[in-house]
């Protein structure tokens, strides 16, 4: 996360600067998209309390619960009636307080107690309504936090459900993710790969909707959803540091995927009417370096094969030494 | 020439004669003293009067191969289709033979041998293809030189002066294996695995039944002689081994429907004997005999003419001859309790749990004069059983009965000592208890 | 009772151990699909990387828990270390090192693969005496540094900076368990050389040559790998406190050596030490085979809790011997 925030928070600032198509972004200052992230924005990412190394990042999101994480919004104009969501892994909905402070909005989330009961997903939405120009500008912000320790075991290695990020059913617009996480909660997504992202429009699938994904690194390609709301792209491959030495397997690059819908409706809200509806929804997500840009089968292989050849022909030579009539040494013949 | 020749055939038929005789005498002393003896016995006592009295030959199956010395691998005989044939002999007559050519100092035993084997192989046994002498004590070693000298052909099985370290184990592996190849040669046939799977299998027959047998002087009334099952275990020396553990078996059959009958072969309270020492090989069945003609009982020996010969078993891991011959190489060393090697750890440690599971009042230690090697064990055994409080009777004796009266003299003496200290430690415990 | 025991010393105790040994890899790599969990201390090498284990080698969490600053020693997290260690103990001592000879998944593939030779009538090779000295004392070097290293992650080892976080779990980088095991839940993925840091390229090259290594040792050593096993060398340290044991009564034994031809791992100990009593050694994985081939009566036994369970018995030997299946 370290090192990859000034990029991300750089680079999609960028983004957002630039407008894609006249109904991803526009109207308001804050119809821009409202994005959740685990560090402030515009920051170097805050202590996460431990020695950083190669790789720390997944250490500490991954293999080593917290008891407390913070979010942090990416934008400083929320509506008077924004609102924070935590679904747990059991069910259950707790609302998030919101703050600002140096950081901009945050808000925390408790995944107390530790002890293994709430092994699994955290859902998390913000959402916020302002009604301008006579549109009702709905946004939701949501992130998927995995909350494991692999000390408390992996009773759900096979629960398909506890695999499951829970969602709101009330949520316009919402992007969900299948299969993020393998058996034992690390999350897979790879460069490379192909993700697939559904649209659910409270609750129910929702076709013809455009989804942009982009990355941190400022790759963007937008799909429209099918008849099922699913909209599938393959990831970008790019992670080639200059030196093989600074190639970092566990590096994290940022995700942004990204649904706008807009429809005519009329309607009222805290005394201002509107005329048509925008919702805009963005789920933070991350990947990581494919496996096969550094991992060799061949060369694994390979030595496996030269070891087991040597120390074969190596028995095999000393075995052959049992044949070989009794060596004496040979006195030198000159006087 | 001439009367050489006539003094060779004459020399020849005499030492027949006598050594019939020995046997002879042997055997009568024994047939008589018990007569309520198992029925079973007969076998054994038919057999070497055949042999060494009427010279009946042995009709085996392939070739002959005279052994000297226990360390020799019978397995390995059989499996290469010959049988083993040992040829120590305890004759007298033969030993008065073999004094003619050997020092007067030298060890009986070998006198014996090698003045029976000067006049001919014995009788019953028919043509030696090869005889195999392991490199075991000095005048076993030279004797083997010397049989070569007559005529026959003769393997040295190299035999290390060790056999606790790696490298004597490993020595005598590859002395073995080599051994294995001679064998072959001399056979003609190849040693394969089930063939020596199968020879193992036999051997361990017999050594189960030896045990068996051997079980039965556990018992506070024995319903057998030791000198018995000296004459059993001395058949194993020449007889066919099948027939042997069959006859065995038979005799264990009968002993095991007198137990519980009252039938002892001696008399209660009699002192129990562990033998140990010079193999008293028949008929030099003296020592034994006086001993139990004196109201004592061997219970037990540690003697390679007896439990050596039948007592540990083969086992193998892996059922290949890469793995079999060795762990016959094996059995025949790391046991070994011979003293020819350079610690008599093994012997000691043995005679004391023979004693403590026999339930031997004394050992008597037999000596050959002129046998080095036990001679020279005599004050490191008396003394380990002396801390065992194991009272020993060290008797140095040849083959030649004119010390008959004095051993015997001896031999009821210690006796007499033993009787008196179980009687004391009987009162002991009847004071204590009070 | 005298028949029952009569039973048991007759019995064949190498093909119980063959059917148990098929048994237990089983349970130990599958048994996580039945939702079975012996959770972390298994002492045997029930591989983390099998995904549906039944439980994981103690090895894995060791390394892990050990990872922390000094300070947290004496804290929570401290005491999940000791509570491992705890249950370890625990798990180990009801069935002392028989877990090596009976349990363990990748001692059951060494002798899977032993069996394999043996049909092919390929010779086995044996260590010298003084070799076999050297090379035992590798297991205990192997502990120490999956100790030592993870410690040195977390802390600072004699003034040297801290180790990388690579070297986490050096130990199931460089285990043959690691790359062979997970093969059986069609997991190929350890086979590859991870190149994204020096020490995981290291470390997982070792890992790759080690197996090679292994599977050529095992082809030609019985139980090749168990004389360098960490886990050997852990369960030694509290093999005198368990419950199942061997033990001689040298007064008994001849020497004849019977019982150290049978031993896979080669200990010489059991045939010519006549004084100890407790005959475990720290290469002994107990499968008892030496029980099976001694021919003097309760020479060798094993009891638990005190109670016989198998004696050496000369009719058992004789029954096992005449069992033997020698084809020409």
């Amino acid at each position: 996360m370290k090192r990859i925030c000034p990029v991300f928070a750089a680079a999609f600032a960028l983004l957002i600067g630039f407008p894609q198509s006249s109904s991803a972004y526009g109207g308001r200052g804050a119809g821009a998209a409202l994005v959740l992230s685990e560090t402030p924005p515009g920051r170097h990412g805050g202590a996460h309390g431990r020695a950083q190394g190669k790789g720390e990042e997944q250490a500490h999101s991954e293999h080593r619960a917290g008891p407390e994480k913070t979010w942090y919004l990416n934008r400083h104009d929320l509506a008077p009636d924004a609102a924070a969501y935590i679904v747990r892994p059991d069910g259950t909905v707790a609302e998030g307080k919101l703050e600002h402070g140096g950081n901009g909005w945050a808000f925390k989330v408790d995944t107390l107690p530790m002890d293994g009961t709430q092994d699994g997903i955290f859902t998390l939405y913000v959402v916020d309504r302002i009604v301008a120009d006579n549109m009702l500008q709905i946004r939701v912000a949501k992130a998927n936090m995995i909350n494991h320790s692999c000390g408390w075991g992996h009773q759900f290695k096979f629960d398909k459900e506890r695999h499951r990020p829970k969602s709101l059913a009330w949520i316009p617009l919402e992007l969900v993710g299948n299969d993020l996480w393998d058996a034992s909660f690390h999350s897979k997504t790879m460069s490379g790969d192909r993700i697939a992202w559904t649209v659910l429009d409270n609750g129910a699938a929702s076709g013809n909707i455009p989804v942009t994904f982009t990355t941190a690194s400022g790759w963007s390609r937008t799909v429209e959803t099918d008849e099922d709301g699913t909209a599938s792209v393959q990831l970008i491959r790019d992670y080639y540091p200059e030196r093989w030495i600074d190639f970092d397997a566990r590096k994290k690059n940022g995700l942004v995927i990204t649904a706008v819908r807009e429809y005519d409706e009329q309607g009222e809200l805290d005394g201002q009417s509107y005329g048509t509806v925008r919702i805009v929804s963005t789920l933070a997500w991350k990947y990581q370096p494919a496996r096969a840009d550094y991992r060799s089968y061949a060369f694994g292989l390979g030595v496996t094969a030269l070891v087991a050849v040597a120390s074969g022909a190596g028995v095999y030579a000393y075995r052959g030494r049992r044949r070989k009539p009794f060596e004496e040494a040979e006195p030198d013949d000159e006087a | 020439m001439s009367v050489d020749n006539e003094r060779w055939e004459r020399m020849k038929k005499t030492a027949q004669v006598h050594l019939a005789m020995e046997a002879r005498e042997t055997l009568t002393r024994m047939e008589d003293s018990f007569s309520n003896g198992p029925g079973a016995m007969q076998y054994f006592y038919d057999l070497h009067r055949a042999s060494y009295c009427d010279g009946t030959p042995l009709r085996t199956a392939g070739k002959t191969i005279g052994t000297l010395c226990v360390q020799v691998p019978e397995e390995l005989i059989y499996a290469a289709g010959a049988v083993p044939l040992r040829l120590c002999s305890g004759a007298y007559a033969f030993d008065q033979i073999g004094a003619d050519f050997l020092p007067a100092k030298s060890c009986p035993l070998i006198k014996a041998t090698l003045g029976m084997l000067h006049i001919g192989p014995p009788a019953f046994a028919g043509s030696l293809s090869l005889i195999v002498n392991p490199s075991t004590c000095d005048q076993k070693k030279k004797a083997g030189e010397m049989l070569e000298d007559f005529g026959y052909p003769v393997y040295h099985l190299e035999m290390p002066p060790a056999k606790a370290s790696e490298e004597a184990r490993v020595y005598w592996r590859q002395s073995i294996k080599k051994f294995s190849r001679v064998l072959e040669k001399t056979t003609g046939q190849r040693i394969t695995e089930k063939r020596l799977a199968d020879a193992i299998a036999r051997v361990r027959s017999a050594q189960t039944a030896y045990r068996r047998l051997r079980d039965f002087m556990k018992s506070a009334t024995p319903p057998i002689r030791g000198t018995d099952v000296m004459v059993v275990t001395n058949a194993y020396f020449f007889d066919d081994i099948g027939k042997w553990t069959g006859a065995v078996n038979a005799l264990c059959n009968e002993l095991e429907s007198r137990t519980g009958t009252g039938a002892s072969a001696t008399l209660r309270h009699a002192p129990r004997i562990l033998f140990t020492g010079s193999p008293p090989v028949f008929p030099n069945l003296k020592l034994p005999l006086l001993i139990e003609e004196s109201g004592g009982i061997i219970v037990a020996d540690e003697v390679c003419s007896a439990s050596r010969l039948l007592n540990d078993m083969v086992a193998f891991d892996e059922p290949h001859l890469y793995d079999m011959i060795p762990a016959v190489a094996d059995r025949y060393l790391k046991p070994c309790t011979c003293p020819v090697f350079t610690s008599s750890e093994d012997r000691k440690r043995k005679l004391v749990e023979q004693a403590q599971s026999f339930d031997a009042d004394g050992v008597v230690y037999q000596s050959f004069a002129g046998c080095m090697p036990y001679e020279l064990e005599q004050r490191l055994v008396g003394k380990h059983l002396a801390e065992a409080e194991i009272p020993m009777l060290s008797i140095e004796t040849d083959y030649s009965p004119d010390d008959a009266g004095q051993l015997a003299t001896r031999v009821e003496a210690f006796m007499e000592s033993l009787k008196g200290r179980a009687r004391r430690k009987a009162n002991d415990e009847v004071r204590m208890m009070k | 009772m005298t028949r029952l025991r009569q039973f048991l010393n007759n019995g064949d105790v190498s093909r119980f151990r063959l059917f148990f040994q098929i048994a237990a890899f089983g349970f130990l790599i599958y048994g996580g699909l039945l939702a079975i969990d012996l959770g972390n201390t298994v002492p045997a090498f029930s591989c983390v990387f099998a995904d549906s284990r039944a439980g994981a080698c103690y090895l894995f969490p060791l390394q892990h828990q050990v990872n922390m600053p000094w300070k947290q020693f004496l804290g929570g997290r401290g005491i999940g270390l000791y509570v491992g260690i705890g249950a370890f103990v625990l798990f180990f001592i009801l069935f002392n090192k028989a877990w090596c000879g009976f349990a363990c998944p990748l001692g059951a593939l060494q002798d899977w693969i032993t069996k394999l030779r043996m049909k092919i009538g390929m010779r086995y090779s044996l260590y010298a005496e003084s070799t076999f000295r050297k090379l035992k004392s590798i297991k205990y070097l192997l502990l120490a540094l999956l100790i030592l290293l993870p410690l040195g992650i977390a802390n600072s080892l004699f003034g040297l900076p801290k180790l990388p976080h690579d070297l986490a779990t050096s130990y199931c980088m460089i285990c043959p368990g690691r790359t062979i095991l997970p093969l059986f839940t069609g997991d190929v993925s350890h086979l590859a050389v991870d190149f994204s840091s020096k020490t995981m390229t290291v470390l997982t090259g070792l890992g790759m040559a080690v197996t090679g290594l292994f599977l050529v040792g095992a082809f030609v050593k019985k139980r090749f790998f168990c004389l360098f096993c960490p886990m050997s060398a852990l369960q030694y340290v509290f093999s005198k406190a368990a419950l199942l044991r061997l033990t001689k009564n040298g007064a008994k034994c001849t020497r004849c050596g019977n019982c150290y031809r049978v031993c896979d791992v080669g200990i010489t100990e059991i045939a010519d030490d006549v004084t100890s009593k407790n005959i475990v050694k720290d290469d002994c994985m107990m499968c008892f085979k030496c029980v099976a081939a001694c021919p003097e009566g309760k020479c060798l036994s094993v009891t638990f809790l005190g109670l016989p369970l198998y004696d050496s018995t000369q009719e058992g030997f004789a029954k096992r011997m005449e069992g033997r299946d020698v084809r020409g």
